[in-house]
Parts: C-alpha cells; sequence; structure tokens
C-alpha cells in the first residue's frame, strides 16, 4: 500500500476528518450545550433542548460577571493555584535536582518515600489534614490549601524532575564546576533555564490539579473569603437550583479561565512533554559511543534504582521489549535548532 | 543539600506523611472521632468487617471495571486520536486544544454539568435522543445496571485527553528518520505501527495504565458531586465509601481501616505492575521513551 | 523557540511575589476566624438567608461583637460540621436537628449548656425536647413540625379520590387508583436517602406503637417482628412502581428532584415535613400547586397499635459551641424575641415554636395552619430516626431505606443491618 498516491492521501484524509470529527462531536457537545443553554431561559432549556436560543438572553451571563462572590471565588482560585503550583515546583526541583545529581546513604530510601506519596488517597489524609491546619491556625486561609495541595503534588513532579535532570549531561555541570559555580548557582542558572520545556509540564499538572481540587476546600475553607470556584459552582447550583440557565453560565464562565491559560500553555505543554524526553535523547542520539562513554565517566555515578513507586529496580538487561532503536537509527540528524557543535545543539534546544 | 531537600521534605512530612500515619494507627481503633485520641483498641477487627463488606467488595469490582473499560477503550481512543494529531492536517491544533479542554475543567464543574445533561425530565441527553428519533426516556443515572457506565463514559470525556497529550509526546519523540528507513526498505504501514511506533509508545503506553489505575482508585469528586455513589452503592467507589463511613457516620477507626486498604492496593498494584509490566522503563517514561535507560 | 517560556516564568514569579506577600497577610488572617462569634446556617436561599445576615448585624451592633454568618448548603454543611466535630470545635452558634447527633457532640463535651437560658419561655417546651440531653437544653429551636403527606387536591380529584387515605389498605389503594388515571401518585428523592427512611419509620410506628420503637431505640435492637413487617409493607407499596420516572436518582431540593416533581404537579403526593411547600416552589420556580395543596397524617396500618395522631417530626434549632464567648446566650435570646421569632417564621416559612403562637403568627398562611393543625392534635412525636440514632445508625437506616425501596434488599436484611450496626456502637 503506498500512501503517496493521491487517492490515498485523500481517503486518509477523509478518515482523519471523520473520526477527527467524531471524537469533537463527543467532547463538544456537552460544552456547546453548557454555553448556548445559559442564553436560555428555563422554558427554553426544556422545549428547545437542542437548537439555538431564541430569543438570545444574555442576562444569566451579564448576573454572573456582576456577581462579586464570583470574581472573588476566581480571584481566590487563581491565587490558590499560582501559588501551590509555584511552591511545588520549587521544592521538587530542589529534591529532585539532589536525586538526580548527587550520590548519597538513604537517597534511594527518600525518594522512594517521597515516591509512594503518589499511592496515597488524597481523602485518606483529610481529616489528620483539618486537625493538623487547625494547630497550624491555617484554617479558612489559602496556605491551609496551598501547602497540602503542593505536598500531595510532589510525588509526581518529583519523578518527573529528577528524570529530566539526570538526561542532563555531568559535563554541563563539569564545566560550570571549572567555571567556579557552587551547586546553588549551577541550579539556579544553569539546571533551571535548562529545563524551562519540563517545568513547563509540571506547572501546568501542578495548576490544573489545583484549579480542579474541591474536598480541601471544602473542609478547610468555611468562611466564603477565600473559597474557590469548585466549592463556588455547587454553592451557586444550590442556591439557583431552579435557574438552570444562570447555573451554565456560571459552569461555563467558570471554566473559561482555565481555558484561556490552556490556550496559551498548550504549546508549551507538548513541547515540555516532547523536547523534555528528546533532551536525553538528543544528547546520546547525536554523541557517538565514544563521547557517551565519557559522559558516563564524567558524571556522578547513578545507581540504576528509582522508580516512581521506588522499588528494586531491575538490572538493566537489553531485552527484547528494547526497540532496536540503533540499528536503523542515523546517527547523525540534524535537530530543530541544532547547531554544528554537538554539545551545543543541547543548549539550542533547551 | 539539606536546604535543598529540606523543604520538600518538610511539607511532605507534615501534609503526606503525619496525616497517613496518624490514618494507619487510628486504622486499629474503633473511634468515632470525637474526644482527641482513638482509645478503643481493636486490633485487625476494622479489616476483618473491611474484606466482609459487601459495599467494600462491590467498591473493588467497580473500581476493577471501570480499570478494564478505561484500558479497553478510554486509552486505544486517546492513542489512535494522538495518532491522528499528529498528523499535520488542517485544523489540528484546534483539535489538539478542543480535546484537552474536559481535561482542565474542575471535576465538581464536570458533575454539575453532566447532572444537567442526564437530569431525568429535563435532561439534554434525553432530548437530544429525542431529537435522533428515539422515543422513551432513559434512566441514566438511576438505572442500576447502567450508571456506572454512564460515569465510565463522563470520565472518558474528561480523561481522554490528558492521555492523548501524553501519546502525542510519545509520539513525537519518535524520530522520523526511523520511518523513513523503514520504508525505503520496503515496510508497510501496518509493519510501520507493529515494529516502530507501538514498541517505542511502551514506556508511555505502560506509564498512562499506572496513571489511569492509580487515579481510578482515588475516583472521588466526580462520582460524589454527580451520584453520591448511588442508586444503592451502584457506582459508588473506594473513596466514597470511605468518605461515607468517615464524615457521615463517624466510623473513623472504619474509615482509616478502608483508606489504609487503598493505599496497599495501590501499592500492591503498583509492585505487581512494575515486577511484570513496568520493569525498568518507568522512571522518565513521562517525559522521555527513552525511559531510565542509562 | 529560544525564549518560549518568558510568559510562564513572569506568572510564575509574579505568583510567587503574590505568595510570599499573601503568606505574610494570611498569616495574620488566619485561624477559626476573627470575629467574635461565628454563626453557622442552612438557609442559603433568600429571603432567609438575609433575614438570618440581618439579625446577625442587628445583634451584632447592639452587643459590639463581630458575628460572622455562613449560609451552607446542606450537605456542605453535614461535611464542615463533621469535620469540625471531629476536630473538636464547633462553631460558636450553628444549625442543629438535635437527638443522636447532638448527644455525640455533647457528649465529646463540644456544646455549651444552656438550660439556664431565661428566654427559653418563649418557645414551646415541646420544642426543646429534642435538644434535651438528659434533662439539660443544648439548643434554642426555630422551626418545629411533622411529617405528613402533601397532596395535591386536584390530583387526587382527578383520580376520583374524594377523601385522604386514613388506614394503609386505603393508602395504597389511592395509590393504584392514582396510577390508573395515569397520574404518578409518589414524589421521591432517593438518591439522598433520607426522604425514605420516613416511610419506614412511619410504618414501623404504626406496626410496633411509638412506645415499641422508642424501647427499641433505647435497647438499641430492632427485634420486634413489626420491623419486618413494616420492611415489608415498603417493599410491596415500592413493587406498585409509585413513584416519578428517574426517583433513584433524583436528590429531595435539586432540578427534577422530589420537590420540583410536586410543585410542578407532576406528582400527587410527598411525605415530607413542614418546610416542604416552601421547598415545592423554591425548587421547581413554581407557585407550587398553591390551594390546592392538602396535609393528611400518614395513615394507619391494620392490626397495628400506632395511631394516625402519633407524628414523626423534628425541626431546626441553633447549638452553641463550647468554646462560644459568653454572649453567646444573648445572642440566642434575641433570636427568641417574638419580633425576631415572626421574623423567621414569615420570610423562612417555619412553623413556629413560640410558647404563643398567636404573638408571632397571627395570620398564619394555610400551610402554616396545617401544620399547626396536626401539631394540635398529636398524642406523641419521634424525632427523625436518621438525627435521633447516632450518625452510624440513623446512616445505615437510611442506606437500608433506599436498598429496600430498590429491591436490592429484604425486610429481613433491613433489620438484620440495622441490629449490626447497633451491636457495633455498643
Amino acid at each position: 500500500m503506498s500512501v503517496d498516491t493521491g487517492r490515498a492521501r485523500l481517503l486518509r484524509n477523509t478518515g482523519f476528518y471523520i473520526a477527527a470529527f467524531l471524537a469533537t462531536g463527543f467532547v463538544a457537545t456537552p460544552i456547546l450545550f453548557a454555553l448556548l443553554g445559559g442564553f436560555k431561559d428555563n422554558q427554553q432549556l426544556r422545549e428547545n433542548a437542542l437548537g439555538l436560543p431564541n430569543p438570545w438572553h444574555v442576562e444569566h451571563y451579564v448576573d454572573v460577571l456582576a456577581n462579586a462572590t464570583f470574581w472573588r471565588q476566581l480571584g481566590n482560585s487563581v491565587f490558590i493555584a499560582l501559588a501551590t503550583t509555584f511552591i511545588v515546583v520549587a521544592a521538587a526541583a530542589a529534591v529532585a535536582y539532589v536525586f538526580a545529581r548527587f550520590q548519597f546513604k538513604g537517597r534511594e530510601g527518600l525518594f522512594t518515600l517521597f515516591a509512594a506519596g503518589m499511592m496515597f488517597p488524597f481523602a485518606v489524609a483529610v481529616l489528620p489534614l483539618f486537625i493538623i491546619l487547625r494547630t497550624f491556625e491555617m484554617l479558612n486561609s489559602p496556605l491551609g490549601v496551598i501547602l497540602p495541595q503542593a505536598a500531595f503534588g510532589l510525588p509526581l513532579t518529583i519523578i518527573i524532575l529528577r528524570s529530566f535532570f539526570r538526561q542532563i549531561p555531568g559535563e554541563v555541570e563539569e564545566a560550570a564546576t571549572i567555571d567556579g559555580a557552587g551547586p546553588w548557582r549551577f541550579f539556579i542558572q544553569i539546571l533551571l533555564p535548562m529545563s524551562r520545556p519540563v517545568i513547563a509540564t509540571v506547572s501546568v499538572l501542578a495548576l490544573v490539579g489545583s484549579w480542579n481540587s474541591y474536598l480541601l476546600p471544602l473542609v478547610v475553607l468555611s468562611k466564603p473569603t477565600w473559597q474557590t470556584l469548585p466549592l463556588g459552582v455547587t454553592q451557586f447550583q444550590g442556591e439557583y437550583s431552579t435557574e438552570t440557565a444562570k447555573v451554565l453560565a456560571f459552569v461555563m464562565l467558570a471554566m473559561l479561565p482555565a481555558l484561556i491559560f490552556y490556550a496559551f500553555a498548550e504549546r508549551h505543554l507538548i513541547s515540555g512533554l516532547t523536547s523534555g524526553g528528546t533532551k536525553g535523547l538528543a544528547v546520546r542520539r547525536q554523541t557517538g559511543p565514544e563521547v557517551m562513554g565519557r559522559l558516563r565517566a564524567c558524571r556522578p555515578s547513578r545507581p540504576g534504582t528509582g522508580s516512581p513507586v521506588g522499588l528494586p529496580r531491575r538490572e538493566p538487561s537489553s531485552g527484547p521489549r528494547r526497540p532496536k532503536r540503533h540499528a536503523t537509527q542515523t546517527p547523525h540528524r540534524t535537530r530543530r535548532g541544532g547547531g554544528p557543535r554537538r554539545e551545543r545543539v543541547h543548549f539550542a534546544t533547551c | 543539600m539539606a536546604a535543598f531537600i529540606a523543604p520538600a521534605l518538610i511539607l511532605f512530612l507534615l501534609f503526606v506523611i503525619v496525616p497517613v500515619l496518624f490514618a494507619a494507627y487510628t486504622s486499629f481503633f474503633d473511634w468515632n472521632g470525637l474526644g482527641g485520641i482513638p482509645t478503643d483498641f481493636v486490633g485487625l477487627e476494622n479489616f476483618q468487617a473491611l474484606i466482609a463488606d459487601e459495599v467494600f467488595l462491590g467498591d473493588l469490582w467497580r473500581i476493577g471495571l471501570i480499570t478494564m473499560l478505561s484500558v479497553a477503550v478510554q486509552l486505544p481512543m486517546a492513542f489512535g486520536l494522538a495518532m491522528l494529531l499528529h498528523q499535520r492536517f488542517p485544523g489540528r491544533t484546534a483539535f489538539r486544544l478542543l480535546f484537552f479542554v474536559p481535561y482542565i475543567l474542575t471535576e465538581a464543574v464536570t458533575a454539575v454539568l453532566f447532572g444537567l445533561i442526564f437530569s431525568p425530565r429535563r435532561g439534554f441527553a434525553d432530548a437530544v435522543l429525542a431529537g435522533l428519533g428515539f422515543d422513551g426516556r432513559v434512566g441514566w443515572l438511576s438505572d442500576r445496571g447502567l450508571v456506572l457506565f454512564v460515569i465510565f463514559g463522563i470520565l472518558t470525556w474528561k480523561f481522554f485527553g490528558f492521555h492523548m497529550i501524553l501519546y502525542l509526546a510519545g509520539r513525537q519523540n519518535i524520530p522520523e528518520e526511523l520511518y523513513e528507513a523503514a520504508r525505503v526498505d520496503g515496510a508497510t504501514s501496518k509493519q510501520l505501527f507493529r515494529h516502530i511506533t507501538l514498541p517505542l509508545m511502551g514506556p508511555t503506553i505502560r506509564i498512562t495504565v499506572f496513571l489511569s489505575v492509580i487515579g481510578t482508585v482515588q475516583l472521588f469528586d466526580l462520582v460524589y458531586v454527580l451520584t453520591k455513589g448511588g442508586p444503592y452503592h451502584a457506582s459508588e467507589t473506594l473513596a466514597i465509601t470511605m468518605y461515607d463511613q468517615g464524615f457521615v457516620r463517624n466510623q473513623i477507626g472504619y474509615a482509616s481501616a478502608l483508606s489504609i486498604a487503598m493505599f496497599l492496593i495501590s501499592l500492591l498494584f503498583a509492585l505487581i505492575y512494575q515486577r511484570y509490566v513496568l520493569s525498568r522503563d518507568l522512571q522518565g517514561s513521562l517525559t522521555s521513551t527513552d525511559g531510565g535507560r542509562s | 523557540m529560544r525564549n518560549p517560556l518568558q510568559r510562564p516564568r513572569a506568572l510564575l514569579a509574579a505568583g510567587a511575589a503574590a505568595a510570599l506577600a499573601l503568606t505574610a497577610a494570611a498569616c495574620g488572617d488566619s485561624g477559626e476566624s476573627d470575629a467574635d462569634v461565628t454563626f453557622w446556617h442552612i438557609q442559603n436561599e433568600d429571603p432567609m438567608k438575609s433575614t438570618w445576615a440581618a439579625m446577625a448585624d442587628e445583634w451584632s451592633e447592639e452587643a459590639g461583637l463581630t458575628v460572622e454568618t455562613s449560609a451552607i448548603a446542606v450537605e456542605d454543611f453535614k461535611t464542615r460540621l463533621s469535620t469540625q466535630t471531629q476536630a473538636g470545635d464547633l462553631p460558636d452558634l450553628y444549625n442543629t436537628w438535635g437527638g443522636g447527633v447532638l448527644a455525640e457532640q455533647v457528649e465529646a463535651g463540644l456544646v455549651r449548656d444552656i438550660s439556664g437560658l431565661e428566654c427559653l419561655d418563649k418557645v414551646n417546651p415541646i420544642t426543646l425536647e429534642a435538644y434535651t440531653i438528659d434533662g439539660k437544653v443544648y439548643a434554642i429551636p426555630f422551626d418545629q413540625g411533622v411529617v405528613g403527606f402533601w397532596y395535591n387536591k386536584d390530583l387526587f380529584a382527578e383520580a376520583g379520590i374524594t377523601a385522604p387515605p386514613t388506614t394503609w389498605s386505603e393508602f395504597t389503594a389511592a395509590v393504584q387508583q392514582l396510577k390508573d388515571a395515569g397520574v404518578t401518585p409518589i414524589a421521591l428523592g432517593a438518591a439522598d436517602k433520607w426522604p425514605v427512611h420516613y416511610y419506614w419509620t412511619y410504618l414501623s410506628m404504626r406496626l410496633v406503637g411509638l412506645e415499641g420503637l422508642q424501647a427499641a431505640g433505647e435497647a438499641g435492637e430492632f427485634s420486634d417482628p413489626g420491623f419486618t413487617e413494616a420492611g415489608r409493607l415498603m417493599a410491596e407499596l415500592a413493587a406498585m412502581e409509585p413513584f416519578q420516572e428517574g426517583f433513584e436518582s433524583a436528590t429531595y431540593g435539586d432540578v427534577d428532584g422530589q420537590a420540583a416533581t410536586m410543585g410542578e404537579g407532576i406528582a400527587a403526593m410527598e411525605l415530607m415535613g413542614q418546610w416542604a411547600p416552601q421547598v415545592q416552589r423554591d425548587a421547581s420556580g413554581t407557585e407550587g400547586p398553591g390551594d390546592a395543596l392538602g396535609f393528611f397524617p400518614f395513615p394507619a396500618v391494620e392490626g397495628g397499635p400506632g395511631v394516625t395522631t402519633e407524628f414523626l417530626g423534628g425541626g431546626g434549632g441553633f447549638a452553641a459551641g463550647a468554646g462560644a464567648p459568653d454572649e453567646i446566650e444573648d445572642f440566642m435570646c434575641y433570636l427568641l424575641e417574638e419580633e425576631n421569632q415572626a421574623r423567621a417564621v414569615q420570610d423562612g416559612n417555619f412553623s413556629t415554636v413560640a410558647a404563643n403562637p398567636e404573638e408571632v403568627l397571627p395570620e398564619p398562611t394555610p400551610e402554616q395552619q396545617m401544620v399547626v393543625e396536626a401539631m394540635a392534635t398529636a398524642t406523641g412525636t419521634q424525632l427523625y430516626l436518621d438525627q435521633a440514632y447516632p450518625p452510624a445508625i440513623g446512616s445505615t437506616i437510611n442506606e437500608a431505606s433506599e436498598g429496600l425501596v430498590l429491591g436490592e434488599i429484604t425486610p429481613e436484611e433491613f433489620v438484620t443491618m440495622v441490629n449490626e450496626a447497633w451491636a457495633d456502637e455498643q
């Protein structure tokens, strides 16, 4: 089957569009229902569920937008999400750096401890958390939501960041050390800037996690002052249970900020996920075996341990699952932004 | 070095480890949560009761079912769409954006939205069916045989975009040269998929399965706001049972035992999965097809 | 792609700055509350929401203390209160239904004893029963009423039913008549569970008798065969399929829920407390059945000792947390002033708790009149079982009631479930 004949391409493209549109229908219908429903009145919702609003009622959206509570909850959500993200990424990056690039006793045990955190259901911790937060007088304070959220966000963030940091060649660190940079300077001035894409990725994940959080704010924030949008939605629904259209308008507007954020971040998320991984590959692919050997030698030794669950790792073996990458690989392909010098390639794609 | 570790460690100990240890401790007590600390030590009684608890066993069956459905339906769908969106065609970015929207939607908001869609009398879903010429109402959330599948549908709607993004990233990591070289050797697209795409996507696929299972075990917000686990436990999850025992019935000891069981289930799964499936490519597979290769 | 992340980084930097700034601010602002008095109630819809807030503000000004009023949706309220209880710290003034839930809080030493409150003479002593534990009073009531069948007279007439049923066989006959006439006989929100447990409780009250039920509650065991029989009758009723379509996932107060189904005139009756007419209007966004709305007590069951003047009932009250300032008693008395009782009864459409109803409620609405009349005939009352008993028992009864109506469990299993919960509790 040749892929390049015109008819085949036409067929293939048609197939793409059909599949894409089916999936679009699946995804978009509920959203459209909410969007348009917000412009209908109750009678239209009942009798004209499928059609366009007629007439259009803008007052539900206007009402929500004129509602100070909505804006306060929005602001709270944004603030709590940003603060959570900052704390979790900063703390995780620091510890992931140590896990990735230092050798010390108990390192893997500690990493395992963090990684096992992924297995703890958040709901388990709610009650003891409540007691702890009360002890520290953090109830009804955004910190009472931010800190636990950040703590529960650590495992995944650390795992992702560590695996990325490990792929940065030791030579970079070596060069920095020769230039007189200590660990702090290396971390802040070299490692973090090099890791921007993957930091963008974990940031998006942390932001989304915080944005969606429901149970923790529910028990911690009993005062309206700091309540977040997810709480607002259920409250709003309770308060306006009969005004479905208004609830839909609220739902729509509550999703909008996340949508706008994602529209901006999407590029970085994907590039972070991809280039984040490619980085290590790029170096290895574009360096010959002798360079790789040197890299290994000069890098702080990395015992082959560690996994998100922190279990003893099986020794690497060239099992059948390993794709035969090297056999088919062209050793000197140029990547986007790749320069003539191999080491440069790395920096250029960061 | 301590300065690098300290913030994360303090945060983690205080807000994760201490609460979890506290839960583990209380799981050995009969405690209604009142009066400071638990005193009525009952040993493993809570755990014994758990094994005989039909609701708990039902939860296990339900999360098992949702997990299997996710692996069989949701992940392949995400995979297929990722392959599709990897191709260059006009409008690709718009599709990518759209498919990720449900993921960033708050679970509570999602539940409120779908509660209205599947509402028995004013429901949009019934109206759509009527518009398509089907008559009669469907008990989307009230039919005990159907509700779990409806929830699975909502979960798919919400989460497939996340998995799709991971797949998309994994696919973009596969160098096109591999395909070119194989094509020169006369490989068909089927062969390309089987011998290049699939094996190189392996780590990403395995990590998404892992995340999907862990997520299912902890499923709470969406189901709680939508059905509270009903009708009569038909859509109940482990976390909802735990919440009900702990916060509605004040059976903190029992609820703690349940939460420890949830942890052990996740851990057991992780161990088995790690041992037989993930082996060494788990770490890094989120960001790399190269996995933990040294 | 040289600087792809300028914006997110700037965002992060801004977030960091904001976080630091607010950390400082938040630490100052944290803790339980900066207000002197925290006040949690569940009337989160106007007009009552504003009325409580107004009363709190007025008292606050008078007393020179700050009051922070939170209107919380009932399900959220239960979650929050449960965490607060377990953390050993209740709000200064909070909604309570009395009974076993309050008793647990009292036992943990979290509730203020207000037995000495002078203004308690402004309320009908009967209304204090649910809040009296071991002879001490722990809450002031603001609403007190009974559960019974609210019915739509027009729909009954349509089905040719001339008088409300007084016995169970008349009742099931009426259900059949309504079904034959194409009317949904009963609205039910089974997803909330508690509306279902009224049926089982009432059937038990009729079959075992009020005294028998109270004795069983004290003994902590439902051994009388009447309890199983109650379950059987309930299962038989459910087998007639008298409920609206989708009742399994319907809640009480949400859109398309039990109250809305009544309010829109779709179902002919519902078994509910004194707040039913108000919620019918609120949840349906209509005027409700209006003059067509009637009330009849739960019918007697042939052969059972229970009579129709024995009511299941209860209401709402406010209890004070143990840590509340002494002025909280002033606030409670302020809420009980006749004038304020009148405002609450009017705006909240409550059933009055006043010692002299005429002073508070000179012109009751027809609905309020129906409740007042029913209460006047009452020869005995039982608090809702899910409040009267400890939470673990009450929840089990709710859960089992749902299971019974859905045909998931048998009447025998019902009793076994509840007895096991009792056994665990002791």
